[in-house]
């Protein structure tokens, strides 16, 4: 007994190490495909995080253009910017709202950035809108300090825009902030338009030059809400 | 080398138009939706530019100017610039590029090339020149219309897009214009 209790000892010590040896090298293979499939496992976790993190993302706009829609006076038809102008010589958007949602051509668009454009074409599902970094684009402005009014207008190839029309004896400084007029119904008034980020002017010139850095990021926009008119009546004023 | 009998290939062939326009759709819908995932610089890129350019140099008259009537109106449709801004550009582009055909015709890659970077040049001179005449507002001299970098992609984009086109033509057994004309099929 002394003998085999001393050598079973010793066969179990050699057998543990034999299974310690199995598990850990001989049966690899099955740690390793174990490992693959965690691998996937984390690989599909992160991509269900990312696509989360999209919701949560798209449900923060949405809350944030329903508390703006919540905030403006004026009624007011959300929508959502599917397309952009194919020349990059015009800035423009196309939204999924249209005429049968009450959208009308000339009404104005805005986000709870600021000011984004007008409508320019409509169709019963879609509206074209002109932005107001679009050359062609003019809308009524004024200096929110000072009341100094203007027309903004865009620049070609640049989100920075024009303020037209300013006297040189108006008063303007950098960083003004630059509003909308409710000036023929088409915004409400007071709704951010950009800042001033350059004012020159010449010695014999009786105009200012003053560009706009505009509040809205016309490329990187979602959702916009279009003012309808008080006068149109919106039909699905959600 | 795949030989179908003249019918056969005449058929293909009447698809060639269609196969255009459908092209062009499909690159349309991916410049408009693609901007929020493509780098801005794509949004530079003049996607109907080469498509004239090629129309003016291998199609008949008619052909080529009931492609580009088609097509300019698409484009126009998807943008906000003035009706009529894009149909003149590119009608111009197409008269350009057909009047060059004349005395130059591109058929090798250098070539093609050579071609592209002269027409994207003065595509960026006809284009505010004609937005100016639709009183668009635009910046008629500006340095932004010469931008080295937004040139240099116009020319490479429309050079891959030309021979794209020549591929299409090849598979749908269209020749160049000078074959038409005499009346020889290449089927």
């Amino acid at each position: 007994m002394w003998v085999t209790g001393h050598l079973q000892q010793n066969t179990g010590f050699f057998t543990q190490g034999l299974r310690k040896l199995a598990n850990h090298y001989v049966f690899l293979v099955e740690t390793a495909k174990r490992n693959e499939l965690l691998e996937k496992e984390i690989d599909e976790a992160k991509q269900k995080l990312i696509q989360l993190q999209e919701v949560e993302s798209t449900n923060r706009r949405w809350a944030s253009l329903l508390e703006f829609k919540n905030s403006l006076s004026v009624k007011t038809v959300p929508g959502q910017v599917i397309a952009h102008d194919i020349s990059s010589d015009f800035i423009g958007i196309r939204i999924d709202r249209g005429r049968k949602d009450g959208v009308a051509v000339g009404m104005g668009v805005v986000h709870p950035a600021g000011v984004v454009g007008t409508v320019y074409r409509v169709t019963d599902e879609f509206a074209d809108v002109l932005t107001l970094a679009d050359p062609a684009s003019n809308i009524d402005a004024v200096i929110q300090r000072s009341r100094a009014r203007g027309i903004i207008s865009g620049e070609s190839k640049s989100l920075h825009c024009k303020l037209k029309y300013m006297d040189r004896l108006e008063d303007v400084s950098q960083d003004d902030a630059v509003v909308s007029t409710s000036f023929g119904g088409v915004f409400p008034s007071g709704l951010l338009i950009g800042y001033v980020s350059e004012i020159s002017s010449t010695s014999n010139g009786i105009l200012q030059n003053i560009s706009v850095k505009t509040a809205v990021d016309i490329y990187r926009i979602e959702e916009v809400l279009v003012v309808i008119s008080s006068n149109q009546p919106s039909k699905n004023n959600t | 080398m795949l030989y179908l009998q003249t019918n056969q290939a005449k058929t293909i062939r009447s698809f060639n138009p269609i196969i255009m326009i459908g092209l062009f759709l499909v690159l349309l819908l991916v410049r408009t939706t693609t901007f929020w995932i493509a780098p801005s610089v794509f949004s530079n890129w003049d996607l109907l530019l080469p498509f004239m350019v090629y129309y003016g140099q291998r199609r008949p008259l008619f052909e080529g100017l009931l492609l580009w009537f088609v097509l300019a109106h698409l484009y126009t449709l998807q943008s906000v610039a003035p009706v009529g801004v894009f149909i003149i550009y590119y009608l111009l582009i197409f008269v350009v590029s057909r009047l060059i055909s004349e005395a130059f015709f591109a058929n090798s890659g250098m070539s093609i090339l050579g071609l592209m970077t002269v027409l994207v040049g003065l595509s960026r001179i006809i284009l505010p020149l004609v937005a100016g005449a639709f009183n668009s507002g635009w910046g008629l001299w500006s340095w932004n219309n010469l931008h080295p970098g937004i040139l240099s992609m116009n020319i490479v984009l429309g050079w891959l897009c030309y021979l794209g086109l020549g591929v299409i033509d090849q598979l749908t057994f269209k020749g160049p214009r000078e074959i038409l004309d005499l009346g020889e099929g290449i089927a």
